[in-house]
Order: C-alpha cells, then sequence, then structure tokens
C-alpha cells in the first residue's frame, strides 16, 4: 500500500503556476491530519474503514480533510478495498429494489445499480451506499422495453447502460402483448447505450455497430468489461434451446458471439432447460439447471471469451451442485434457482469459494461446496418482486444524482 | 520448570527471544509469542535474533502492551490449530466458541487506551507487522470518527477548523444528504 505513492519533486525551474497546477492535479494528495504522525498509508487504511454517509460529513472537518476524501486518488483506493472485501469476505448486504412487474429479473451488481421501474420506462442509476440517484432519460411506450443493464467501461473510466428494446417494424403497437413468452416468434432487438456521467443526456445507438438490431433473449449480465445476453432459437419440438451467448463489448459497444461449451448432453433433452447468466469470481457463468435429469446445477465457466473455452468441474471454480436429500428440500420445489455469484474464500487459491444462490420463492442461501452445507441468508417475506443487490459501499458519485428519492427504495433484507 | 533436566531447559530457553525496547528495557517472550510479528519472524528465520531484537521504535510501555496482546492471541492460533482437526465435535466446537468470546472480550478490554496510546500501538503493529493488531487499532480510530459531526471530530482530535464559512457552506450543500 505504502509503494503506491510515489512523490515527485517539482523541478526548479518550473514557474509557481505550472507547480500549483501539477499539485491540484497529478500528485497525489496528502492525508488528512490527525494529531499523531500517522505515515499516510496507515491513515488512508483509517479512511477506507469509514461508511460513505460518515465520510462526506467529515469532509467538513478541515481542508485537508476535504481534499483527501473528495479526491479521486482516495476513491480508487476506496473501491478496491471495498471490492476486494466483498469477494474475500462473507455476504455482506443483500438489498432489494422493488422491480415492478418483471420477473425473473435476479442480477448481482456491485457499487453502482440499474434501478427504476424498467418496464415504465423509468431508470435511475443509483448508488446504494450513499442513496444517490441518478435518473436516464425515459423511454416510452412501456412495452418496448426488454432487458437493461449495467456494467463499467474501465477504459472510459464510466458506466454504462445498455438498454435492449423490442424493435417494432412498423410503428409503435397499439396495445401491449400479452406475454411475450406466447410470441414464438424469435424477437428482434434494439440496442441503446446511456454514458453515465456524461453531459449529453441521452440514449445513443451504439458505436460499434452499425447493425444495432439483434435476435435474442435473455438479460444482461453486468459488469465487468462485458455485458452478456444469451440468445436462443424458438425449436417447435424443444420449446427454447439455448443457441448463443453474445457479450455486449463496452468499449467497442458492439455484440461478439461466444460459442457454447460442450455440453456432454449435446445441449439437447427432453426437457426444456433452464440456462442463466451469471458473473462467477469476475468471469461468465452458465448455469444449467439440471434438477429435473441429473438432480444437479451446473455450472460452467468461461475463462477465454476470445476462443470460448469453458470448462466444468476441472477447476476449483467450476462445479456442480449436486441434490442430495437435505438440499433437495429446499430447491427441489422452487421453479426456478439462480446462481447469483460466488463469495468468500480466497480469490484464486485451491479453497472452494461458497456460492449465493436464489430460488423465485424469495429466499436466499449460502452453499459451502466443502462441507455440502445449505444456509438461508435472506428471505423476503412479501409477495413484491425483488432484486437482489449485493451490496458494497462505495463513494461513487455522478453529476445530476438527487438524493432522497421516494421511488427507488433499497431495503436491507439480510447478511452475514 | 526448574527441577526439569538440563536438557529440557535448554529446549525452552531456544525457544525464548529477548526483544528490546527504544529506552533499553529486555521482555523475555516465546518464539510462538515473537513470530506473530511477521518483522520478527522474518528475523528469526535469518537467524539474527541472538542477543536480543533492538526494536528502536518502539517504546517499553507500548512493547510491553504489545506483547500482552501477542501472548493472547499466540494461545488463540494454537488453540484453533488444535481444535480445526475435530471440528466435527460438538465439544470443541463449544470449547471454540466460547474462547473466541473471551478473545474478543479481551480485545475489546485492550483498547480501553487513550488516544496517544492507540497511536503509538498502530505504529508499533505496523513497524511490527503484526496483521491482527493493526486490524484492531486502526477499526478502534475509524469507529471513533463514525457517527460523529465535524465539529466532534475537530474537537477529538483537536484539529483547526481552517475553512472559511463559504467553504464549508458550498461543502455542506454537496454532502447535504450525508447530514439528514
Amino acid at each position: 500500500m505504502a509503494k503506491r505513492r510515489g512523490k515527485k519533486k517539482a523541478g526548479a525551474g518550473r514557474s509557481s503556476r505550472k507547480e500549483k497546477a501539477a499539485a491540484t492535479t497529478a500528485k497525489p494528495l496528502p492525508a488528512p491530519i490527525f494529531p499523531a504522525p500517522l505515515p499516510n498509508h496507515l491513515i488512508e487504511g483509517i479512511f477506507v474503514r469509514l461508511r460513505p454517509k460518515t465520510l462526506a460529513a467529515s469532509r467538513c472537518v478541515s481542508p485537508s480533510w476535504n481534499r483527501f476524501i473528495s479526491s479521486s486518488a482516495f476513491a480508487r483506493l476506496y473501491h478496491d478495498a471495498k471490492a476486494a472485501a466483498a469477494t474475500s469476505g462473507p455476504v455482506r448486504f443483500v438489498h432489494r429494489v422493488p422491480q415492478g412487474v418483471l420477473r425473473r429479473r435476479h442480477a448481482v451488481t456491485r457499487n453502482m445499480v440499474l434501478a427504476g421501474k424498467l418496464c415504465r420506462g423509468e431508470f435511475f442509476v443509483c448508488n446504494p451506499s450513499t442513496d444517490g440517484a441518478l435518473r436516464l432519460p425515459p423511454r416510452c411506450p412501456p412495452w418496448y422495453f426488454y432487458s437493461a443493464g449495467l456494467g463499467y467501461d474501465a477504459a472510459a473510466g464510466k458506466h454504462k447502460a445498455v438498454l435492449l428494446e423490442v424493435a417494432m417494424a412498423r410503428g409503435m403497437p397499439s396495445a401491449a402483448p400479452r406475454s411475450w413468452d406466447d410470441d414464438r416468434k424469435i424477437r428482434a432487438l434494439r440496442c441503446s447505450v446511456f454514458t453515465v456521467g456524461n453531459p449529453a443526456w441521452r440514449w445513443r445507438a451504439p458505436r460499434g455497430d452499425g447493425s444495432s438490431q439483434i435476435v435474442f433473449e435473455g438479460t444482461l449480465v453486468s459488469p465487468a468489461a462485458h455485458l452478456h445476453v444469451h440468445t436462443r432459437v424458438m425449436d417447435p419440438v424443444v420449446y427454447s434451446r439455448l443457441r448463443d451467448i453474445l457479450a455486449f463489448v463496452l468499449g467497442g459497444e458492439f455484440f461478439r458471439r461466444i460459442p457454447l461449451p460442450d455440453f456432454a448432453d449435446g445441449g439437447k433433452g427432453k426437457f426444456l432447460l433452464h440456462e442463466t447468466l451469471a458473473e462467477l469470481g469476475g468471469r461468465l457463468g452458465l448455469v444449467r439447471d439440471l434438477r429435473c435429469r441429473k438432480r444437479a446445477i451446473e455450472i460452467w465457466i468461461l475463462h477465454d471469451a476470445m476462443s470460448g473455452s469453458w470448462s466444468l468441474d476441472r477447476r476449483p471454480l467450476d462445479r456442480r451442485i449436486d441434490m442430495r436429500a437435505h438440499l433437495r428440500e429446499k430447491l427441489w420445489a422452487p421453479s426456478e434457482v439462480f446462481v447469483l455469484c460466488y463469495v468468500g474464500g480466497e480469490s484464486a487459491g485451491s479453497r472452494c469459494k461458497k456460492i449465493l444462490l436464489a430460488t423465485n420463492v424469495q429466499t436466499v442461501y449460502v452453499y459451502d461446496p466443502d462441507t455440502d452445507e445449505l444456509r438461508t441468508v435472506a428471505r423476503s417475506c412479501s409477495q413484491e418482486h425483488m432484486r437482489l443487490v449485493l451490496y458494497m459501499e462505495s463513494l461513487a458519485e455522478v453529476g445530476g444524482m438527487e438524493y432522497g428519492n421516494q421511488e427507488i427504495d433499497f431495503r436491507f433484507i439480510g447478511g452475514e | 520448570m526448574a527441577s526439569a533436566g538440563s536438557g529440557d531447559e535448554k529446549a525452552a530457553a531456544a525457544a525464548m527471544i529477548t526483544l528490546i525496547s527504544s529506552d533499553n528495557e529486555k521482555f523475555e517472550v516465546t518464539e510462538a509469542t515473537a513470530t506473530l510479528s511477521q518483522t520478527i519472524r522474518h528475523m528469526i528465520e535469518d537467524g539474527c535474533t541472538d542477543g536480543g531484537v533492538p526494536l528502536p521504535n518502539v517504546t517499553s510501555k507500548i512493547l510491553a502492551r504489545v506483547i500482552e496482546y501477542c501472548k493472547k492471541h499466540a494461545t488463540a492460533a494454537a488453540g484453533e490449530e488444535g481444535s480445526s482437526s475435530s471440528f466435527s465435535d460438538a465439544a470443541f466446537l463449544e470449547v471454540d466458541r466460547a474462547f473466541l468470546e473471551e478473545l474478543e472480550e479481551f480485545d475489546d478490554a485492550f483498547l480501553e487506551v487513550d488516544r496517544a496510546t492507540l497511536f503509538d500501538l498502530i505504529l508499533a503493529a505496523n513497524y511490527l507487522d503484526i496483521k491482527g493488531l493493526l486490524n484492531l487499532t486502526c477499526q478502534k480510530v475509524a469507529d471513533s470518527v463514525k457517527g460523529k459531526t465535524p465539529e466532534q471530530i475537530r474537537e477529538m482530535y483537536n484539529i483547526v477548523n481552517d475553512l472559511t464559512p463559504e467553504e464549508e457552506a458550498e461543502i455542506r450543500r454537496e454532502t447535504q444528504w450525508a447530514f439528514e
């Protein structure tokens, strides 16, 4: 931690004005002063332990505290520390964001969250730890909405919200379709992008791809450098078979095809499989619900997006959850089981990570593959649809954020 | 111990390390206690602990406290190792839990020190590279700031407020949500 700060002395020949400019931009800010001569890295170590709210209020303590807390260097430090704690530590908190009428939209995001009544065309980019919410340009009419996600474009240093809407060829529909699941036609979707923090407050077409009409079904999975969606082909025999996975590359803003893993069953079978995508340990995970066939849930991990190399069971991160008796009791009845993320354990070591699972009956479990133990960490008593957000403290702030917006409600529903 | 054979005495003596504080006070500690400090562990590994380990950055007052912490946590570490082999044993788990509670109580009591001592402990933990102690003490300082108003923090740490009223008003406007 200490090595990060390389202090440069301003050249003797420089003008004082230049020095001043350098001091405000390039040079790391001196840590705020405590009445004890603590080295900078220790003071930083203390400040990263503070909650965002305490930090914000503490900016008023003195100019040095204000400069330090509001510096981008500290924001980066804080983010790294909290991200490390979130992946290596126990499950922190789970919040829920009411989702309107959306079904099956469990997603795990950290830091910044896309929330709101998505199906009503109201979008907010929120930081749940500060309650800050940036309202995005509204979309209408509502039935255009298909799916949306939020990802972080590291190269640009900005979050991008990506929206998929049903493309209507002949103008607007006169009424909302009854249900998308009734509709067996392959749907063409249109993609729009919103760059969070850009002065231009608008949705726009992706830069990378001229043909912005795509055909797929799925939910955008964030965050990392890609947003992922899977495509399905509507097959009259097997109702819906996974055909492809598309990755939306946030940097270049285009879709890229990722080949599927070589499933032992060739991806075919009598029953419709429920397949979902999740970001697991920083990689894309394909979760196959084989409960009805093999009494297991399979997790495939994508190791290389370019070549499409997947693996199962071989590495410590990939695994199967076998439905033994005690698990079956809890995981058999729900029609859908989602893998949310990996938690705990060492980052890349041999220790198995625990798996956070959610069911469509509003319960969240932590499954420990080492001990084969399933523990309830959160349960929603209300009938409302909820969206789970793995909570991570963050200082992330975007110009134009509102605070205390009543429309968005993050509620603490559990944790460890 | 005194009545034991000379061989035993020698073994016991070999496992003892002498720490020398900045004010030249000597502290005899077991190797298990001393090696909670990564700095001392490396010295032992390099074989340069003969004649004692001088710690010019740590006063005897602080070193005594640090050793107190290490002794307690060294036994805790030993206890954990012993119990992990039989983790399925409910009795062992019970003992474990009781021990962890005791350790927590110890830590709480240990942190009941004035602010100057707390900062000295942080510096010593940093210098000696004792992760647990550094964590504990830094968290204590962070907790002291938690939920405090800027005025209270200034008072606590004797910080002079040289923000102009305009600057302060500006920051308050930006961070209004944090004061609600």
